[in-house]
């Protein structure tokens, strides 16, 4: 391997108001290698990112691209000096051709100045070549699939000549299979002199592709090393920097009977017969990658999207869901994965927010009474913690911890029993993270029953009592606390050890 | 006792809190008003208030139904085609509405029946376009659009295109357009009273609450137990039906009904309501600011009148004024922005 | 690539829907009425499109970048009028002006683009959504129609500009062999536009101007210059609808073209082109401009009273529409 480097960047600093997002943090990358940067969620990782790709502008540090110093980085002189970013949410057109989405704003033109459509196939036909994709250019990027839309963000990288490719979560939409082929891809851009930066929680496919590693936590810098030289166990070591049982309190509640209860539930496009139950004071986790149908679980079981087989019964007693509404009068409440789009409204303050899904039960004498919400949410605002200006602060303008403490009191506010949580510390830092697990302990104290979805799996099994693992669909594989391990969890969300039947009947 | 007089003073407190975002708003309002009354000395008389309430009443009414549905990110074009089938509907059957084209002439019922149905009428209309964009998802500007064309087509079907006109108007339906109460005009009236109430749905019921959640975002609502598509489809309901009321109001006011009448005026409503700070974007906007917005064209149309400036001046200067306040807004929201991530 | 073939069928559905049910309309009014495919009445048609056609490619434009142009049909007549009144030879003509024929054209299509510019300042400067920035202009523009034609014939106000020119005339009504001249004018402009849309990186961009608006920022593009770019260069279209009304009716009204904005989103919407932006061409557009074209003059060519035309006209948008959201609907799920 080339020993040359071509990245480095040093004691970078970036502070946002109240928060100190990067400190002095050192990253170097090679020509020709695949470095993964590693980091629980608001270590700062996408901070250091975007201040490479000119997006954020440093506040301290040098950045080097082949040893010169790069004093001003905006956009614009990140792509002429060959950084590319593919971020999770793709920015392909989908209503424009594969070709077109490679080079968008560059179309190849004849000497007339028309754009020569032909030399634009062409062309892409070669880049598509070099990923190995065989689709025509012609095809529009919505007729693809996801991971040929990956491929084709990569063409377009390397369209623009980039040296180094930032790739951020790049298998986390991806099948077996597909990895399989990306890893290719990768192992072939490193022969070719490209490098790229990784960025993926999950820590065995870093085993796999990448040749070191560099750790942040909390902004800070924690250490850069071979991958060879360290075992996945190091690796969690160094990102969450304590033991796993400080980080994770456990509740101690009282397990109670069964609350909620779900029958050979199946949808139409995701779910394939799924049997399940929760009880009072349990936190029932449920793992598996993503794509294997959890969120889609969660949605269906609280009427957000269809069933199209299966019975549901709260409290023994058979019950009819078609919509949230009715999902929430048996006293259930989602917190959705996605904070921002489907758990809160930005533009709403925080007493508008809590009090949402029970605006119902402030109506005294046929009108909303007002200061009876206020006082209510004031409440919620004391009990959680929230830190903020006051209830009539816009909750965009909280930080991401506290939003997600919002949610949660407008599900308590509205007296629910059952919460199904998707994904409940995603983007939030480490010390918010502990408050909401702490939160969660005592809400099953309370005789609560909680469905906790999560793609980290540390979390999962310091707060879970009981995990069910999905893979594809169906449930896979059901864990007691006794018998977690990261292990046996990956192997069941990789489809590997199909369930016995005998299995099945225990859980029911 | 302590807990009445909280509420007392609050009740103050609020309505100032209610006017604090439309400050800026408000005291343009003034302002006009001072201007125009040193321009034309009987601008500040009595009657020409009152004249100002009665005139901007009809479209104001449609304003009130605009805020909610603008709330909700939607918008309605087919409210003036409401209004105009509205108009007909009463007309021709009240006693004394009389038309060229025999139809209109057929069946002729008490006032307030005929009143009643010209607002039924009104409420299928808007529920049509409720139903087309909830359940068929077409967007709101392309459905209502549609409905325009069609609710016209209607009027003209119904009417044959002849005016309805009345020989004689009977009283009961002239109060409506014509009338006094306790020296107010009627449609004055109606219009505070469209207020009071578009007022208090939006601030202290769940259905209020629930629009600006729709608007604000619309999967946050349905994940909160939100009936989306019921709650847009009773917004058109209303809209629609306040079209009518105010296309029946016309109607007597003018004592005719006409196939053309309120062309046009979907887009005079929606620039007043947009005036008044509510957003386009659906989440953002009160009924407050749409009153400061309607009298704020209302004030200028009328000392543009008092002054005998031409109506094409008028709406030049009507342009100007919703490009310039828009910017305003638009503009002192970006240098706020910029406050908070400094 | 099989399904993926089958499935860009299905995308390009919406447009051949529109092109057979267009066939079978004109089938349809020739059984019903034989006089509907004379050559009147095929150059009947051939003019509609002509003059919404032309002002429709600019809609098209506005429309891709996501944006919309309510001001359309007041700069149509504000062109007209501009254009009618330098010409000097209307009648109880006040004004001193008097310039050739060329002249008065290109004046006319000058302060349509200074409209359609001044739109494009104030959506992207001021960021006023497009739909209340130019229902402002739309306001504003009328206005000066009435400025122009009073300081014309000054008369009653807002009364027309009635004239003779054989420049108008010729652009209007005239004929090269049996195609009328502003239908020719129509296919020139069709394909200019059509070049500039699918062969020029500034075409391009306004796709993706529309399709997404950061990633157009990304990619580099200069947002804001494009959308100013597309507002000016559609006002210059709809200038000329404007100034080809005036031509045949040798008279600029001041109230012309009201209401006609409507007409040519719903002819962009009927081709295809989503409302969203992004997506759509000016092939749709032509299609459903013949389509309008077709249907209004084939009603009323078998006298269906307008009221009806006014309620087949709002069907036809709806059904157009869902047909559209049917299809993507269809596409997204395989």
């Amino acid at each position: 391997m080339n020993e040359n480097i071509i990245l480095r960047m040093n004691n970078i600093s970036k502070s946002f108001p109240g928060v100190k997002a990067l400190q002095k943090v050192n990253f170097e990358v090679k020509q020709g290698e695949v470095h993964a940067l590693l980091g629980e969620n608001g270590a700062g990782k996408s901070t250091l990112l975007k201040i490479l790709a000119g997006a954020y502008t440093k506040d301290e540090g040098e950045i080097y691209i082949n040893g010169k110093i790069i004093e001003n980085m905006d956009p614009k002189t990140a792509e002429e000096l060959g950084i590319s970013i593919i971020y999770q949410e793709f920015s392909c057109l989908p209503y424009l051709s594969v070709a077109e989405n490679i080079f968008l704003g560059r179309q190849p033109r004849k000497s007339n100045g028309l754009i020569d459509w032909k030399k634009c196939y062409e062309d892409s036909k070669k880049l598509l070549d070099r990923v190995g994709l065989k689709v025509d250019p012609k095809t529009l990027v919505a007729d693809l699939k996801v991971a040929e839309q990956q491929m084709v963000e990569i063409t377009k990288a390397l369209s623009k000549n980039a040296h180094i490719i930032v790739m951020d979560e790049p298998t986390a939409p991806l099948t077996q299979r597909e990895i399989d082929n990306l890893f290719l891809v990768i192992k072939d851009l490193k022969k070719q002199g490209v490098s790229i930066i990784y960025v993926s929680h999950r820590l065995v496919e870093i085993k796999e592709i990448c040749n070191r590693i560099t750790v942040l936590r909390d902004g800070c810098y924690i250490g850069e090393t071979e991958v060879a030289s360290v075992t996945v166990q190091d690796m969690i070591r160094m990102m969450v920097g304590r033991n796993l049982t400080d980080m994770f309190p456990r509740s101690n509640a009282e397990i109670g009977g069964k609350m909620l209860e779900v029958d050979h539930l199946s949808t139409a496009d995701k779910l394939k017969d799924i049997s399940f139950h929760v009880r009072r004071g349990e936190i029932l986790g449920i793992a598996g990658l993503v794509g294997a149908g959890r969120t889609e679980l969660a949605r269906a079981v609280f009427g957000a999207d269809p069933i199209s087989e299966g019975t549901i019964r709260m409290n023994g007693e058979v019950i009819k869901i078609n919509s949230p509404s009715d999902a929430i009068s048996y006293r259930m409440g989602l917190v959705p994965e996605d904070r921002k789009r489907q758990g809160l409204i930005l533009r709403m303050n925080v007493k508008d927010n809590t009090t949402l899904a029970s605006l119902k039960s402030f109506i005294r004498l046929g009108k909303l009474n007002l200061f009876e919400e206020e006082k209510i949410s004031l409440t919620y605002m004391n009990k959680l913690k929230v830190v903020t200006p006051g209830i009539f602060e816009k909750v965009n303008n909280l930080s991401g911890g506290n939003q997600q403490k919002v949610v949660l009191s407008k599900w308590l506010c509205a007296n629910c029993s059952l919460l199904i949580i998707d994904e409940p510390t995603r983007g939030i830092d480490v010390g918010a993270k502990v408050e909401i697990y702490e939160l969660m302990n005592e809400l099953v104290r309370g005789g609560l029953g909680i469905i906790m979805i999560s793609s980290e799996m540390p979390e999962l099994m310091g707060v879970c009592d009981r995990i069910l693992v999905m893979h594809e669909g169906t449930i896979t594989g059901e864990l007691m606390r006794d018998k977690f391990s990261e292990e046996t969890i990956m192997a069941f969300a990789a489809g590997q050890h199909p369930e016995t039947e005998e299995d099945k009947n225990v859980r029911r | 006792m302590s807990g009445d007089k909280s509420k007392n003073t609050s009740f103050g407190t609020k309505i100032l809190l209610g006017i604090r975002p439309h400050l800026m708003l408000l005291a343009a309002l003034f302002l006009l008003m001072i201007i125009m009354s040193f321009i034309a000395p009987n601008f500040l008389t009595k009657g020409n208030m009152l004249d100002i309430m009665r005139v901007n009443s009809i479209k104001g009414i449609m304003s009130i139904g605009m805020t909610l549905i603008l709330l909700t990110g939607g918008i309605d074009l087919s409210i003036g085609a409401t209004f105009a089938v509205a108009g007909a509907v009463a007309a021709s059957l009240i006693g004394g509405g009389y038309s060229d084209y025999a139809t209109s002439n057929l069946i002729k019922l008490p006032t307030l029946i005929a009143i009643i149905i010209a607002l039924m009428v009104s409420a299928m209309i808007g529920m049509v376009n409720g139903v087309v964009i909830t359940k068929l998802r077409v967007e709101p500007f392309i459905a209502t659009l549609a409905m325009m064309t069609f609710a016209r087509g209607i009027t003209y079907l119904y009417t044959g295109g002849y005016p309805i006109n009345f020989k004689p108007i009977p009283d009961s339906f002239a109060w409506f357009g014509k009338g006094y109460f306790l020296d107010i005009p009627v449609p004055a009236l109606i219009f505070i009273i469209v207020v009071l109430v578009g007022g208090f749905v939006l601030k202290y019921t769940c259905y209020g609450r629930s629009l600006y959640a729709i608007g604000g975002n619309r999967e946050t609502a349905k994940l909160s137990g939100i009936q989306i598509n019921k709650n847009i489809c009773r917004a058109y309901i209303v809209m629609a039906v306040l079209s009518g009321l105010a296309g029946i109001i016309m109607t007597s006011r003018v004592a005719s009904a006409s196939a053309v009448a309120g062309e046009g005026y979907e887009m005079d409503v929606i620039a007043s309501v947009v005036l008044g700070g509510t957003s386009l974007a659906g989440g953002k906007g009160t009924i407050i600011g749409t009153v400061i917005g309607i009298f704020i064209l209302g004030v200028i149309e009328n000392g543009l009148n008092i002054l005998g400036i031409p109506t094409y001046f008028k709406i030049i200067i009507k342009g100007l004024i919703i490009i310039l306040a828009l910017g305003y807004h638009a503009f002192s929201h970006t240098s706020k922005k910029r406050k908070v991530t400094v | 690539m099989k399904i993926n073939l089958r499935k860009s069928l299905i995308c390009i559905n919406q447009q051949k829907l529109i092109a057979i049910f267009l066939v079978f309309m004109f089938l349809g009014f020739t059984l019903a009425k034989p006089e509907f495919a004379s050559s009147y009445s095929i150059n009947n048609i051939l003019c509609t499109m002509a003059l919404y056609g032309i002002a429709s490619l600019g809609m098209t434009l506005v429309i891709l970048t996501g944006g919309t142009d309510l001001s359309a049909g007041s700069v149509m007549a504000l062109s007209g009028v501009i254009g009618a009144g330098l010409l000097g030879k209307a009648f109880s003509a006040a004004n001193p002006v008097s310039l050739p024929f060329a002249a008065t054209v290109l004046i006319a299509l000058i302060f349509s683009g200074l409209i359609g510019y001044l739109n494009g300042i104030v959506i992207t400067k001021l960021k006023i959504a497009p739909f209340v920035a130019t229902l402002a202009m739309m306001s504003i523009a009328r206005g000066l129609v009435y400025v122009v034609a009073d300081s014309v014939v000054q008369g009653v106000s807002g009364s027309p500009i009635t004239f003779m020119n054989d420049g108008y005339s010729l652009l209007g009504q005239g004929k090269i062999g049996a195609v009328p001249v502003q239908f020719i004018v129509y296919v020139i402009l069709f394909l200019i536009v059509f070049v500039f849309l699918k062969y020029t990186r500034t075409g391009r961009s306004i796709y993706t101007v529309g399709g997404n608006i950061d990633t157009a920022k990304l990619a580099g593009i200069k947002t804001n210059k494009i959308i100013v770019l597309t507002y000016t260069v559609s006002s210059i279209l709809v200038g000329i609808s404007g100034l080809i009304l005036v031509g045949r009716l040798s008279s600029a009204s001041t109230v012309a073209a009201k209401g006609y904005e409507l007409d040519f989103i719903t002819a962009v919407a009927l081709g295809g082109t989503s409302v969203a932006g992004g997506r759509g061409s000016v092939i749709g557009t032509l299609l459903g401009t013949a389509f309008l074209a077709v249907l209004n003059n084939g009603l009323d060519i078998v006298n269906v009273k307008s009221f009806y035309q006014y309620l087949i006209k709002g069907l036809i948008l709806v059904f157009a529409v869902c047909a559209d959201l049917f299809m993507n609907k269809r596409v997204k799920k395989s």
